[in-house]
């Protein structure tokens, strides 16, 4: 449980003054797991009292605009962290997303805690309370309890963020008068180990990593760009793309045409790898594949209303790309 | 209980690797590399994982008996070029048509919770009682040993006294254990012939001596403290009154859709359910050859009632949900007077987004009709 700070306060406030333009505005709640919050759908005024803002709010909300906004009438509000507008961004250059009907709030980002590394940091063990103070995370297990830093249990993508108090884009904009206060690192840093290995020291480290997917579809659907959710082809019977069998071979399939769907699309929010249940490091595959896409094409998803993604068009002629050398 | 039958902790791992010799032990097993914990043979604990019996399972124990999926039968396709018009179609006498447990050993499930045990009892009305029955599943079972030990810790979210079990319910196991401290006290064994022999067989691990009022009072103390634990959890429900809830507000559509929105209608909930029991039958063919499987289906998935005409009856999320959740607290009650749902809150844990089982039936009963 965490005390309501400034920025909460300022949000409640905002969202109250332009409450009756939307006929829904989706937040975050308090949750009963310690370390969790949940999504909020308000639909009444009264209901802008549970609505919180901390660093445990690491869902992207963004991933409910696409089918909210069909489903509904009105104009929709939804509460973003700097970084989770670049997924609105990417729908909207897509002309997934209707601009005005889908409006950003967002929120100044101090950094969020990533809730899979702090459970990893305890080996594993349950949590059965937990409170945040002063960057210290205390934590009670059955039989240990534990203090963590907070500046070492951010999410990976805090670490290369420079947009926490500048959102590339946005409708509304509340400043946090915390700041993101961490050692920055390098983007794309992580894979510098990784690129080293040989191919085939890459394909097992993915053959095993797959082999667990147990094909919840839990990352296709909370991914906010994979719209697809219910046209998949993974799924379909007719024509008969792939068996429905859980195994590593067809886990390895599905993940893989995942995968090439983003390629340059991906805004790397890591929603994907936070909710599998299988502990896959998905994200990995993306970033590698965006770090691709930034050399050859020179586009990064989720910054530029106006561009398209470099797979969904096409040029005559790729600067990057020489066509003689590929022959 | 004159007499009590207990085993030192210092001896388990002794014991467990005995029992090994003549059973398949399985086990909750944690992974040291990312800590978390599934049931895994007990040949496979070595440096990097470590046995677990305090906390809960990530996965629920339910794929012993019900794989993810497996092979049913191959096929082969025949055709004489003299006949065209007659194609013949001929089981293959292939190994995969017998299940490995049919040559393999007894196995032993060590240290399942009482919860999941109650998960297999939903197994087993499906799988293995009435008048169709799943052979496999029935060799499974009946060669399966199920030694359960009592929860003496409760988590957030663990609520089996909502749904009519305690975390020291041991009618479905076939040996029941409490941790008392140093040793793991039999509080429960069932009378089946193989249970005796298991015990013969390893008498030298268990002492047996008369039990003192000081222990019998520890004993219901931590069965009682347990039990307050997990009831504060949620309200102690009647089943008989959730089904009827549930049936009179099935077509509340707005309150279905409210309470809904945050679904994203992925499998983690279903696929780390212990009592979900829903599965696909699919051929699977190259060429001339081909086989049958069964694999685990779930039933907020789109494609789990789409028809073949294009038409889906239940082709909105909150439809889907309503859907899953009426199945484990009213369809499967009003079958075999069992609830669905054994409380054990995996599905709370993995939930994405947060969806909660205990708040989403509150809300449906809250709800004045």
């Amino acid at each position: 449980m965490q005390q309501e700070n400034s920025v909460e306060k300022k949000l409640k406030e905002r969202i109250r003054d332009v409450f009756d333009d939307f006929e829904l505005v989706i937040g975050y709640s308090q949750s009963k797991i310690p370390l969790k919050v949940n999504p909020l759908f308000i639909q009444r005024k009264e209901e802008i009292d549970d609505l919180i803002f901390n660093n445990l709010c690491i869902n992207n909300l963004a991933t409910y605009s696409y089918f909210l906004s069909n489903e509904l009438k009105g104009k929709i509000g939804i509460v973003l962290k700097p970084c989770d507008t670049r997924s609105i961004t990417q729908l909207i250059s897509e002309e997934l997303l209707n601009k005005d009907r889908v409006k950003s709030i967002v929120v100044g980002c101090a950094g969020i805690l990533d809730y899979k590394k702090i459970v990893k940091e305890i080996g594993g063990l349950k949590i059965i309370s937990a409170d945040i103070k002063d960057e210290h995370i205390r934590i009670d297990t059955i039989d240990e309890n534990f203090t963590l830093k907070a500046k070492n249990f951010y999410a990976d993508k805090c670490y290369t963020c420079n947009i926490y108090d500048n959102p590339p884009y946005y409708d509304e904009f509340i400043e946090n008068d915390s700041k993101l206060n961490i050692e920055p690192r390098k983007e794309y840093e992580d894979l510098d180990e990784f690129e080293k290995l040989s191919l085939e020291e890459i394909n097992s480290f993915w053959d095993l990593q797959f082999s667990n997917c147990i094909r919840c579809y839990a990352c296709r659907n909370i991914c906010p760009l994979e719209v697809c959710r219910d046209k998949c082809i993974a799924q379909l019977d007719v024509p008969h793309w792939q068996s429905q069998k859980i195994n590593a071979v067809e886990g390895k399939f599905f993940q893989l045409i995942r995968a090439f769907h983003l390629a340059g699309r991906c805004t790397e929010c890591g929603e994907c790898e936070r909710v599998c249940p299988a502990n896959i490091q998905l994200l990995k595959l993306m970033k590698k594949i965006n770090k691709d896409v930034l050399k050859l094409f020179n586009y990064r998803p989720g910054f530029n209303l106006d561009e398209k993604p470099p797979l969904l068009t096409f040029k005559n002629v790729e600067k990057n790309i020489k066509e003689e050398e590929l022959i | 209980m004159k007499t009590l039958t207990y085993i030192k902790k210092e001896n388990l791992n002794t014991f467990l690797e005995k029992l090994n010799k003549n059973y398949d032990v399985f086990l909750p097993v944690q992974n040291k590399a990312d800590g978390t914990i599934n049931f895994e043979s007990l040949d496979i604990v070595n440096d990097n994982n470590v046995i677990n019996l305090k906390e809960k399972t990530r996965k629920s124990p339910k794929s012993l008996f019900f794989p993810p999926s497996e092979n049913l039968f191959e096929f082969e396709y025949k055709k004489d070029i003299k006949k065209p018009d007659i194609m013949e179609i001929k089981l293959l006498e292939s190994e995969k048509m017998i299940p490995d447990e049919i040559n393999s050993r007894k196995k032993v499930i060590f240290g399942i919770k009482p919860c999941d045990t109650m998960a297999v009892k939903c197994l087993d009305l499906v799988f293995g009682e009435g008048e169709k029955k799943d052979p496999r599943y029935v060799m499974k079972r009946e060669n399966t040993i199920i030694i359960s030990i009592g929860c003496n810790n409760i988590f957030p979210d663990c609520f089996c006294t909502s749904v009519g079990g305690n975390p020291f319910y041991f009618d479905h196991s076939d040996l029941g254990l409490i941790d008392m401290g140093p040793n793991l006290v039999i509080f429960k064994s069932s009378e089946r012939d193989d249970i005796r022999e298991l015990l013969d067989k390893s008498h030298k691990f268990f002492e047996e001596r008369e039990i003192n009022s000081d222990e019998e009072i520890e004993i219901k103390k931590i069965i009682s403290e347990s039990e307050k634990k997990c009831s504060s959890n949620w309200e102690s429900v009647n089943a008989e009154d959730i089904a009827l809830d549930m049936e009179r507000k099935f077509s509340e559509e707005e309150m279905w859709k409210n309470i809904t929105r945050k679904c994203i209608s992925c499998a983690a909930c279903t696929y780390v359910c212990p009592a979900c029991v829903c599965f696909n039958i699919g051929d699977e063919q190259t060429g001339m050859k081909g086989e049958r499987y069964k694999c685990w289906d779930f039933c907020t998935n789109y494609y789990y009632t789409l028809e073949a005409s294009g038409h889906n009856p239940r082709e909105k999320i909150y439809q889907r949900y309503r859907n899953k959740i009426n199945c484990k607290y009213n369809y499967f009650y009003k079958r075999n007077k069992n609830l669905y749902c054994v409380g054990c809150g995996r599905c709370i844990d993995v939930c994405p987004v947060g969806m909660d089982i205990r708040e989403i039936v509150k809300h449906v009963r809250s709800l004045q009709k």
